[in-house]
């Protein structure tokens, strides 16, 4: 408990140093600055995996369980896509877009308690498992792709700021890479999906029920399908779908937080049920 | 062209399928923020006149089976199915068909001298990049050596397609043929499922408790019987774990207490009953009621109300209600055994016992959602991950021309070397 808190604690510090680095960077356009921020992720990774491993260890469970597991695994996907993406493509500016994202949900997860608490019998199933931890890498990839349209858009905006152009690569280059970070988040939220239904089936024997969860699931799934067809199709291209994918994202925060708080007074059918048993 | 061509071809484009499927999300928003399927009064307790009837005449109420979701769907069903059909011949035709050169990217323009080991050099050219089988054709009176891989992707977004369809037809059987039902009662008891010919016999029923207090998981032991009484299954049920039997399938969903009860007037017994917690037990001719309103398995009392300290029975109490003739005239806790006075009237709470509750489903067309979305996911690894690559030498004269579609390493600088490399020993 205490080795999780406190590796917790410094990665949420880490994580908020490597904010300010990017954004100076940004701002003040010291290209160090960059380099430091990158680092502080890097290092911030290794505290957080200590502190998602030490609480594994300590709960004798993956942490995929309740608000704050979901939320600091949430975030973990965050900084691991961000890892992948950044040391692929190699453009500093990604991490003062990815960043702010990065903190809403390790924020959020800051504010959850942090309790361990054992598993409700619903809970206890392999297909939740699955559920859980492709959720956490979809949600990470279309992190990614939220930032990486930011980009696309400011870049649009400033053609002429050689900052910018020096430092974020082309609107073709940002299309495909926002494309590709858009096709694994999309791959991994049907998994998430399927895998739902099929626990759903399990459990209750309703596959879909459209829940307020499982309807906003769909929502989000929705919109990134919009995303993919508007880009193929022509004459759509550019600034719309960088939106999608913005919107997206925002649908992805609204699947997890809102659900939960705003729409959480009208019980859905599966809570109903949680709370009979 | 006429009017049905112009329909169908509005119907199966692209722009129509996804405006289709924005509308359906835009609805499922209303869906998620309306609560669904509630009784009529509660909508006008919670929404304001005006709200209240709007929501109820427009069916927001149970936005998921209105006649325009459900249409919107078979609208959506039918896009997909004409598109599916219309585009298979498209995709054939790329994977079979001669790839033309408007469409692929060039990529270096070769001049040769001898033209002996020709062909030996062309098939060293595609065999760089991994292309073993290379096509020969005459066209236009050019030499076009061809070669593809990787062509299965192209199936990718029409399996994506097709298993969409197949899952809202699947989902939208079983939802049309669904059947649903639930059986609860006390181990030893036998009840019979109604709309089946079944019968549950409830063998046994346990909680599992961790060391902590709290649930681990509930069992029920259960034998399924038919109408003539004889064994059909048994399986020992828990959360996460149904019992199927033919497509009706028993699910642990929820348990608490009942117990038995004794009423008696004049201190001869009238009825002995068994009683579940929240229910009332009346007797119509005396006009007396009785709710068991709560068991405590651990009883205490404190200021802020009655709690259970524990889940086992340390110190077991009913809560109970007493009405006659519609008014309340006592509320109290009492003990197992113990008895109940009022006037004439004698009753006895006894044998707390805890009861399972089991859904029964019947859901249709599984399979077929299973296959579906099994169908979505192959195709969007088809679509994302397996790209179509095309590579194409057309000589022209004493020139080679080369072209690559899909190819990653096209405009690499290794792969122009390379090719002089090449080249180069023919000269
Ligand atoms: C219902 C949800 C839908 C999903 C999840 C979906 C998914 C996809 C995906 C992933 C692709 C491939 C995109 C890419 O490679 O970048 C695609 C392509 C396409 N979709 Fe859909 N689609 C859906 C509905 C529709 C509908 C209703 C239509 C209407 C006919 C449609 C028509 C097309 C077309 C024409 C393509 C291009 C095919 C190609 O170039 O290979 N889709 N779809």
């Amino acid at each position: 408990m205490l080795i999780e808190n406190q590796s917790f604690n410094i990665t949420l510090l880490l994580y908020c140093i490597a904010m300010v680095c990017y954004f100076v960077f940004f701002m003040l356009r010291k290209e160090k600055l960059a380099d430091y921020g990158s680092l502080m992720i890097k290092i911030g990774l290794v505290f957080h995996t200590i502190s998602l491993t030490s609480r594994t260890v300590e709960a004798a469970r993956l942490p995929l369980s309740n608000q704050y597991e979901f939320a600091t695994s949430f975030a973990w996907g965050i900084a691991i896509c961000y890892f992948e993406f950044e040391r692929r493509y190699k453009f500093k500016v990604l991490g003062t877009f990815v960043t702010p994202l990065l903190l809403i949900v390790i924020f959020y997860a800051a504010m959850q308690s942090r309790d361990i608490r054992p598993l409700m019998p619903a809970l206890q199933s392999n297909w939740i498992l699955i559920h859980v931890s492709t959720a956490i890498f979809s949600y990470g990839a279309f992190a990614i792709a939220c930032g990486i349209s930011m980009m696309y858009l400011l870049r649009d905006k400033f053609k002429q700021d050689t900052f910018i152009t020096k430092n974020m690569p082309s609107l073709q280059m940002l299309d495909t890479i926002s494309y590709r970070a858009i096709a694994l988040g999309f791959v991994m939220l049907t998994v998430v999906i399927v895998s739902g239904a099929i626990w759903a089936d399990k459990a209750w024997g309703r596959y879909w029920q459209w829940d307020p969860k499982e309807t906003w699931s769909f929502i989000t799934w929705v919109i990134y399908a919009i995303y993919l067809h508007v880009r193929i199709s022509k004459g759509w291209k550019d600034k719309k779908t960088a939106w999608f994918a913005i919107i997206g994202f925002v649908s992805i925060l609204f699947t997890y937080v809102g659900v939960n708080t705003i729409l959480s007074g009208y019980h859905s059918y599966a809570m109903l049920l949680w709370n009979m048993l | 062209m006429s009017i049905i061509h112009k329909v169908i071809k509005q119907v199966k484009s692209m722009k129509f399928g996804i405006f289709l499927l924005a509308l359906l999300g835009g609805l499922s928003v209303f869906g998620s923020i309306i609560p669904q399927g509630r009784e009529i009064p509660f909508y006008h307790s919670r929404f304001s006149e005006m709200k209240s009837n709007l929501i109820l005449s427009l069916k927001l109420n149970d936005i998921y089976h209105s006649w325009y979701f459900i249409g919107l769907s078979s609208l959506l069903s039918i896009n997909l199915l004409l598109c599916s059909i219309l585009r298979l011949d498209t995709i054939i035709r790329k994977i079979k068909g001669v790839p033309s050169i408007g469409k692929e990217t060039y990529i270096e323009n070769i001049t040769f001298r001898q033209s002996d080991n020709l062909e030996n050099y062309i098939n060293n050219l595609f065999d760089n990049f991994g292309f073993k089988k290379v096509i020969k054709k005459d066209k236009n009176g050019d030499e076009i050596y061809y070669s593809k891989k990787n062509s299965i992707g192209y199936f990718g977004s029409w399996c994506i397609h097709l298993g969409i369809l197949l899952t809202i037809i699947s989902y939208g059987y079983g939802q049309y043929t669904h059947f649903s039902s639930e059986v609860y009662g006390v181990p030893g008891s036998e009840v019979e499922v109604e709309g089946t010919e079944f019968t549950v016999s409830i063998e046994d029923f346990r909680i599992d408790y961790r060391e902590d207090g709290t649930v681990g998981q509930y069992y029920t032991n259960m034998k399924l019987l038919n109408d003539k009484n004889e064994l059909l299954n048994s399986k020992e049920i828990s959360v996460n774990h149904p019992l199927n039997y033919k497509g009706y399938n028993f699910y642990q969903s929820a348990t608490g207490w009942a117990t038995n009860i004794q009423f008696m007037k004049d201190e001869k017994e009238v009825v002995e009953d068994l009683l579940y917690e929240g229910t009332f037990f009346v007797d119509e001719e005396e006009g007396l009621a009785i709710q068991f309103t709560k068991f405590f398995p651990d009883f205490v009392a404190t200021e802020g109300g009655l709690f259970t300290r524990s889940h086992e029975t340390n110190n077991p109490m009913f809560l109970y209600a007493l009405f006659f003739n519609g008014r309340r005239v006592g509320m109290n806790v009492v003990a197992p055994g113990d008895v109940i006075e009022w006037n004439e009237y004698d009753i006895i709470l006894d044998n707390p016992k805890m009861y399972t509750y089991l859904q029964v489903n019947k859901v249709k067309g599984k399979l077929g959602a299973a296959l579906g979305s099994l169908l979505v996911m192959i195709g969007l690894v088809l679509a994302f991950y397996i790209k179509p690559v095309t590579m194409m030498v057309k000589k022209t004269g004493n020139k080679l021309l080369v072209y690559g579609n899909g190819l990653e390493v096209v405009q690499s600088k290794t792969f122009i070397n390379k090719q002089i490399d090449v080249y180069n020993e023919y000269h």
